[in-house]
C-alpha cells in the first residue's frame, strides 16, 4: 500500500521494503559501526531525500538515519490499527445553523496527532466548536467542504462554482456565509465573487490564515470568529474579508471583497484595503461588529441575481522599463479578449508599445489601464505619454486595483460584454470597485 | 523524618541534570537577529490556542496553561526582534555556526551525532515563545561525561532556541521581551545520576559539564546565559522537574529540599492509605459557599466578599491535618495548594487546618463542612475571588490533591531564591512534539564532524596552563577565572591595561568574597567593573578601592563607580599630594625612626595607608615612603 511508506523513495524504500516494515511501526535499526537505535518508523517529507530513514526516538524528536549505516531493521512491534478519529462531538446541535462555513482549502482548522506528527484537517461544526474557544457562542454553524485546492490553484470555474453554491445559500436563508479560503489568491476570488453575486442580501466573508493552524499563535481560530461574527451579526451586505488588522490578535478587519490586496508574504495582517480604511472591524474581546463606512444594508433574498460566468479571455500584463510589443501581439494572437495594463505611475507604458497597443484596439480587445503603483489612482491626461495612450483608446480604470480589473473583466466578457460594453461598464463603479474619492487619512 | 541529617543512598534519591547554555555564536538560530539584551519600544498582544492530539487529548501541561485564559503582550525591539520572532514569518535556515558549536560538544562527550537533524516543535504554550512552541533539534544522543572517576552518562544533546523573557504580568496579561527569544541554546541531557552521601555530588557533575561547555569558547557567559533542570526522584515517587535554576551553589539546597519534600509526600500518601482514600474520590464537589461565609467575623474572608468575590469550597476525603502540617521548613502542603491559587491569579487559599481564622470560628467551619460534605477525617479547601477563575483554580487544587493519594506526583516546579522550589504545573505529557514543517531535514556531512575533530578545543587542564602561564597567574587563580562567567570581561580589563593579576584577582576572588558578605553581586553590571577597570588602568582609583567600590554599587548606595568613588571621598591622590602626606607622617614620626632605623617602614607604612588607602596605590606609597625613610636615615647618619 501507497501509505505504508509515504514519503519514502529510491534505497530508503528498498530497505525497508526488503524489511517489511511500515510507517508507524516500531523498529530497531542495527547500525553498521555498532549499536543500535530504537524507534517509531516515521513518514518522510516529499521533498527529503532519499537515503535517510525518519524515526521518532522515546523522547519524542525525529532524527534521520543514514541508509548505508543500516545494517538491519528489526521490527519491535507493528503499528497498532489506527483508532478513530472521531471524537464524541462536544456540542451537537438541532436543525439548520445560521451561519454557513463554506470550505475551499488550506486549513482553517487542525489537529495535530504527535505520534505521527500528522496534522488532520477538521471542519465539522462540533469539531470547530471544540477547537476554536468562543466560536459556538457567536453562531451555530453549518458547514460544507466546497472543494479542497490550494489557493494558488483556483481558477474561475472555482469562482463559478463558489458563487452559485453561495447564491443558493443566500436564497435558503442563511443569516451569512463564511468562505474559507487559502490567502495567496483570496483577494481575487472576493472580487469574482463581487461580481458575480448581483444584490447579494447577506454578508459574505472571506477568511484565511497567515500562519498555519497547526501552531497554538495560529490567526485562523481568531479570524474563523472575526468572520463568523460578522456573518452573523454585521448589519451590512456584500463581499469582504475578514483578517488581522494588526500584528495583536485583538481587531479583525473586514475589507471590501473589491478593494482589498495581499500586501505581504506572511504578516497576519497581509490584507489590506487599498485607497480606503477597512470597511469593518470585529473587536475579538467584545465581539462587537462596528462599521467604519457606509455599507449597503442588508436586504431582501428576491433582489439577488447569480451571474456566475467567467470568460478566461482577459490578461494582466505588468510593464517594465524595455519591454516591447510583442508580447502585446502574441496576446491578441492568443484570441485574449481583454488586457488590463499595469502601467507605471499615473498609468504610463513605453512608447514603443504604442503600435502594438493600437493594433489590439482596432482587433476589438479591450485595454484598459491601472497602476503598478498600487494606491492611488490613474490619471492620464497629465503627461503626453498618457494623453497618446488615451487617444489610441486605452481607458483609464481609476484608482481600482489591477487584479480586480483584471477579474471585472473576465466577469463582464462571460456576461457576453461586447468591445462597446467594455469601454462604458470597465471604467464604471458597479461594485464599489472605483472611487471617486481618495481621503487624505486613509 | 524532620530536620535531621538524611540518608540519601536509602531514600534512592536520583538526579538528572539538564544543562542549558545559551551559545555565543553571533546571532539567533532561526534569523539574522543580533542576539544583545534590548528593550521596547513596539509591543503587540497575542492568545495562544492548544492543539489537540487526534486522539482528543491535550497534553496536561499545556491544558493547564490554557485554563489560565491568559492574554500575551510582546516588547521588542529593532535589532534583536524581527518579523521571525513575532511569529509573522517562517523560520531561516538554521545558524550553521550554532549546529557546529553542538557537534562540538557532541564530539568532546563521545556522542553520537545523528545522521539528520530534524527540527521540531516542541508545545509551550505559556507564551514563552510567540508561536506557542520552542523550535528544537536532537544533534546527538549517548556518551559520558567523566566527572572526578565517576563516570556520567550522556542521554541526549539538543540544540534549540532560547524563550522569550519574562518581564511580569498583570491581571491576566503575561509581557515577555522578545530579545531573548530565538538565541541559541544548548541543552545536555545527563543520565540521573544515584547521590550516594550529598547533594554536592550533583553540584560537582554540574560544575565538570558546565567546563567542558566553556572549554569550547564558544557559549555565552554572564547572568542568564545558562539554566540547569534537574530531574528529582526519590524511590516511590514521581520524577520533579526543577526548572531553570541558574547558580550551581543552590543546586545542593533544592536537592535537598526536594528529598525532604518527596519523602513527606511519601508519608502523607501512606497516611492517606491508611484512612482508606482512593484517589478518584478523593475530593468532593466543588460547591458556592459564599452565603455561608457572608456571616463570618471582621477578616480578609469578609472583606473579599464584601468587594462581591464569591467563596468556593471542596472537600478533601482524610486530608484533616495534612494540610498543614510542616515536618520540615517549607514542606507543606497546603503551600502547594497557595501556588496554584497563585498561578491562577487569586491571593491565596484557606483550609481547615488553618481554621479556626480568618473570621470563620467553629460554628461556621461545622457548617462549612456539613455544607461540602466534610467528614471527621476530612479537610476543607476554600478560595475567593472570580466565580468561574475560583472554581478552575479549586478544580486544579482538588486534582492535585487526588494525585497525592498515589504518592508524591511527577509535576514541574520552580526555584525559589533561598533554595526551595514551589510547585509550577503537572509534568508535560511526553507526547508534545511534532515536525517543524516549515524546514527541510539537515544533513550532517561526515566531512564537517571530520573537520569539527580535527578542531576541537584543548581539554580543560590545558587551556588553564596556558592562561596561567601566559598571565603569570597561580593554576587555581588561572582555572577558577576560566571557569568564571566573567572570564570575558578579564580579557577585556587586560587589554585596557590592567595587570593581570588584579584583573584576575578582582573577577574571581573579590567578587566572591562579597558575595559571602550577602551582597547582591548580581547587581554588579559587566558594565560597572567595566568602569572599575577603566578607572584602575588610567591610575584615577587604586586597586585597593575595588572592594570598597564594588561594595558601594552593590548594595544599591551607588549607580556607577564614578558615584561610588565620591560618595566614598576616593579619588586617586596626585603624586605631590601623596608626597606631602608621606613627608608629614615622616616629620610626625622622627623618634620612631631615630629608635628602629629601617625596621620604622612597616609602622610608618600602615599610617600612610591607613590615610590614602583606595587613593594611592600600594605599592607606589610603599616605594616613596622607603625612598623617604632611607633619606631621613641618611640625614641622621
Amino acid at each position: 500500500m501507497e501509505e505504508e511508506l509515504s514519503g519514502y523513495r529510491g534505497p530508503a524504500r528498498e530497505l525497508l521494503l526488503r524489511a517489511g516494515a511500515r510507517v508507524g511501526d516500531e523498529v530497531e535499526l542495527a547500525l553498521s559501526d555498532g549499536g543500535s537505535i530504537s524507534g517509531t518508523l516515521m513518514p518522510r517529507y516529499e521533498h527529503a531525500d532519499d537515503s535517510h530513514v525518519t524515526l521518532k526516538l522515546g523522547n519524542g524528536y525525529n532524527i534521520g538515519i543514514s541508509v548505508s549505516r543500516i545494517s538491519e531493521i528489526r521490527i519491535s512491534r507493528r503499528r497498532a490499527p489506527q483508532p478513530s478519529p472521531e471524537p464524541a462531538p462536544a456540542r451537537a446541535q438541532p436543525g439548520r445553523g445560521e451561519v454557513l462555513v463554506l470550505g475551499t482549502g488550506g486549513t482553517i482548522a487542525s489537529r495535530i496527532d504527535y505520534r505521527t506528527g500528522a496534522v488532520t484537517p477538521v471542519f465539522r461544526p462540533e469539531d470547530l466548536y471544540s477547537r476554536v474557544p468562543g466560536l459556538y457562542e457567536i453562531a451555530r454553524l453549518d458547514t460544507e467542504l466546497l472543494f479542497n485546492v490550494l489557493s494558488e490553484n483556483m481558477t474561475p470555474d472555482h469562482w463559478s462554482a463558489l458563487a452559485e453554491r453561495v447564491g443558493r445559500a443566500a436564497a435558503e436563508g442563511y443569516r451569512g456565509i463564511v468562505v474559507t479560503h487559502g490567502t495567496d489568491t483570496m483577494h481575487y476570488t472576493a472580487a469574482a465573487l463581487s461580481f458575480a453575486l448581483e444584490g447579494l442580501p447577506v454578508p459574505v466573508i472571506l477568511v484565511g490564515a497567515q500562519r498555519s493552524s497547526d501552531r497554538p499563535s495560529s490567526d485562523a481560530y481568531t479570524n474563523l470568529k472575526g468572520a463568523v461574527a460578522a456573518a452573523a451579526r454585521g448589519d451590512f451586505s456584500g463581499v469582504y474579508v475578514a483578517m488581522h488588522r494588526s500584528l495583536s490578535d485583538h481587531e479583525i478587519a473586514i475589507h471590501r471583497g473589491v478593494r482589498v490586496r495581499k500586501n505581504h508574504t506572511s504578516r497576519r495582517d497581509a490584507f489590506q484595503s487599498i485607497n480606503s480604511g477597512p470597511a469593518a472591524v470585529v473587536d475579538l474581546r467584545t465581539m462587537e461588529v462596528k462599521k467604519l463606512e457606509e455599507l449597503p444594508p442588508r436586504s431582501d433574498p428576491g433582489s439577488l441575481r447569480v451571474k456566475p460566468r467567467f470568460d478566461r479571455r482577459a490578461f494582466l500584463l505588468k510593464y517594465f522599463p524595455g519591454m516591447d510589443g510583442s508580447i502585446v501581439d502574441a496576446l491578441v494572437d492568443a484570441g485574449y479578449r481583454a488586457l488590463i495594463l499595469e502601467g507605471t505611475g499615473l498609468g504610463h507604458v513605453g512608447r514603443q508599445l504604442q503600435g502594438s497597443i493600437a493594433r489590439a484596439i482596432e482587433e476589438g480587445v479591450f485595454v484598459g489601464m491601472t497602476s503598478q503603483c498600487i494606491w492611488g489612482s490613474v490619471r492620464m491626461t497629465v503627461y503626453e505619454t498618457g494623453r497618446d495612450l488615451l487617444r489610441l483608446g486605452v481607458v483609464p480604470l481609476g484608482d481600482m486595483l489591477s487584479e480586480v480589473a483584471l477579474v471585472k473583466a473576465m466577469w463582464l466578457l462571460g456576461q457576453g460584454a461586447g468591445p462597446e460594453d467594455m469601454r462604458s461598464l470597465m471604467p464604471s463603479n458597479l461594485r464599489g470597485e472605483i472611487s471617486e474619492r481618495r481621503r487624505i487619512v486613509a | 523524618m524532620s530536620s535531621g541529617q538524611l540518608d540519601y543512598a536509602s531514600l534512592g534519591l536520583k538526579v538528572g541534570i539538564e544543562l542549558h547554555r545559551q551559545l555565543d555564536v553571533g546571532g539567533k538560530l532561526f534569523c539574522g537577529c543580533s542576539a544583545r539584551r534590548e528593550e521596547g519600544p513596539g509591543s503587540f498582544r497575542r492568545f495562544l490556542v492548544p492543539s489537540e492530539s487526534e486522539l482528543g487529548d491535550v497534553d496536561p501541561a499545556a491544558l493547564f496553561e490554557a485554563a489560565r485564559g491568559l492574554e500575551f503582550e510582546y516588547v521588542y525591539g529593532d535589532e534583536s526582534s524581527c518579523l521571525v520572532e513575532a511569529d509573522e514569518e517562517p523560520p531561516h535556515d538554521v545558524n550553521r555556526r550554532a549546529l557546529e558549536a553542538a557537534l562540538t560538544v557532541a564530539l568532546m562527550l563521545g556522542s553520537r551525532v545523528v545522521d539528520e537533524v530534524h527540527v521540531m516543535r516542541k508545545i509551550v504554550i505559556d507564551g514563552s515563545n510567540t508561536a506557542g512552541f520552542q523550535r528544537t533539534m536532537l544533534v546527538a544522543v549517548g556518551g559520558t561525561l567523566n566527572v572526578g572517576g565517576r563516570e556520567v552518562g550522556v542521554q541526549t544533546i539538543t540544540l534549540e532556541e532560547d524563550a522569550a523573557r519574562n518581564l511580569g504580568s498583570e491581571g491576566r496579561v503575561k509581557r515577555y521581551g522578545l530579545d531573548r527569544l530565538g538565541i541559541p541554546l544548548i541543552e545536555v541531557s545527563l543520565a540521573p545520576i544515584e547521590v550516594r552521601s550529598s547533594p554536592q555530588e550533583v553540584v560537582e557533575v554540574a560544575a565538570a559539564l558546565g567546563r567542558l561547555l566553556k572549554s569550547t569558547g564558544l557559549v555565552a557567559r554572564g547572568i542568564g546565559t545558562v539554566r540547569q533542570d534537574l530531574n528529582i526522584s526519590i524511590r516511590g515517587s514521581g520524577i520533579v522537574e526543577v526548572k531553570g535554576v541558574q547558580e550551581l551553589p543552590l543546586i545542593a539546597k533544592i536537592v535537598e529540599f526536594e528529598a525532604r519534600r518527596l519523602s513527606w509526600l511519601l508519608q502523607v500518601a501512606a497516611e492517606l492509605s491508611r484512612r482508606g482514600v482512593r484517589p478518584e474520590s478523593a475530593t468532593g464537589e466543588i460547591l458556592d459557599v459564599t452565603d455561608v461565609l457572608s456571616r463570618a467575623g471582621e477578616g480578609i474572608v469578609r472583606r473579599a466578599l464584601g468587594k462581591g468575590a464569591r467563596a468556593l469550597a471542596f472537600a478533601a476525603r482524610g486530608y484533616r491535618g495534612l494540610l498543614g502540617s510542616e515536618p520540615h521548613e517549607g514542606v507543606r502542603v497546603g503551600r502547594d495548594l497557595a501556588s496554584i491559587a497563585n498561578a491562577f491569579g487569586l491571593g491565596g487559599v484557606i483550609h481547615s487546618d488553618e481554621l479556626p481564622g480568618y473570621g470563620i470560628d467553629e460554628g461556621l467551619l461545622r457548617e462549612l463542612r456539613a455544607r461540602v460534605g466534610a467528614g471527621e477525617g476530612d479537610a476543607v479547601v476554600i478560595a475567593l475571588g472570580d466565580a468561574e477563575v475560583v472554581r478552575r483554580a479549586l478544580e486544579a487544587m482538588a486534582a492535585r490533591l487526588r494525585d497525592i493519594v498515589s504518592g508524591p506526583p511527577a509535576e514541574t516546579r520552580a526555584p525559589t531564591p533561598d533554595g526551595r522550589t514551589r510547585y509550577m504545573r503537572p509534568r508535560p505529557g511526553s507526547a508534545r512534539m511534532y515536525p517543524e514543517t516549515d524546514l527541510l531535514p539537515i544533513p550532517i556531512e561526515d566531512s564537517t564532524l571530520e573537520r569539527l575533530r580535527r578542531n576541537l578545543p584543548p581539554p580543560w587542564d590545558e587551556q588553564v596552563s596556558s592562561l596561567a602561564s601566559r598571565y603569570g597567574l597561580s593554576r587555581k587563580l588561572a582555572d577558577e577565572l576560566l571557569d568564571s562567567e566573567r572570564y570575558g570581561l578579564f580579557l577585556e580589563a587586560v587589554e585596557m591595561g590592567v595587570r593581570p593579576s588584579v584583573a584576575a584577582s578582582l573577577v574571581v576572588e573579590t567578587l566572591v568574597s562579597l558575595r559571602r558578605e550577602g551582597l547582591d553581586v548580581d547587581s554588579l553590571s559587566d558594565e560597572h567593573l567595566r568602569q572599575l577597570f577603566r578607572a584602575i588602568a588610567s591610575g584615577r582609583l587604586a586597586k585597593e578601592a575595588a572592594p570598597d567600590v564594588l561594595r558601594e554599587i552593590a548594595s544599591g548606595r551607588a549607580r556607577s563607580v564614578d558615584e561610588a568613588a565620591e560618595a566614598l571621598g576616593l579619588s586617586a591622590l596626585s603624586d605631590q599630594e601623596l608626597l606631602a602626606i608621606v613627608d608629614e607622617v615622616i616629620g610626625r614620626n622622627s623618634r620612631l625612626i631615630a629608635e628602629r632605623g629601617e625596621r620604622a617602614l612597616g609602622p610608618l607604612m600602615g599610617e600612610v595607608m591607613s590615610r590614602v588607602r583606595g587613593r594611592a596605590d600600594g605599592a607606589k606609597v610603599n616605594e616613596l615612603v622607603r625612598r623617604r625613610l632611607e633619606e631621613a636615615l641618611r640625614r641622621r647618619s
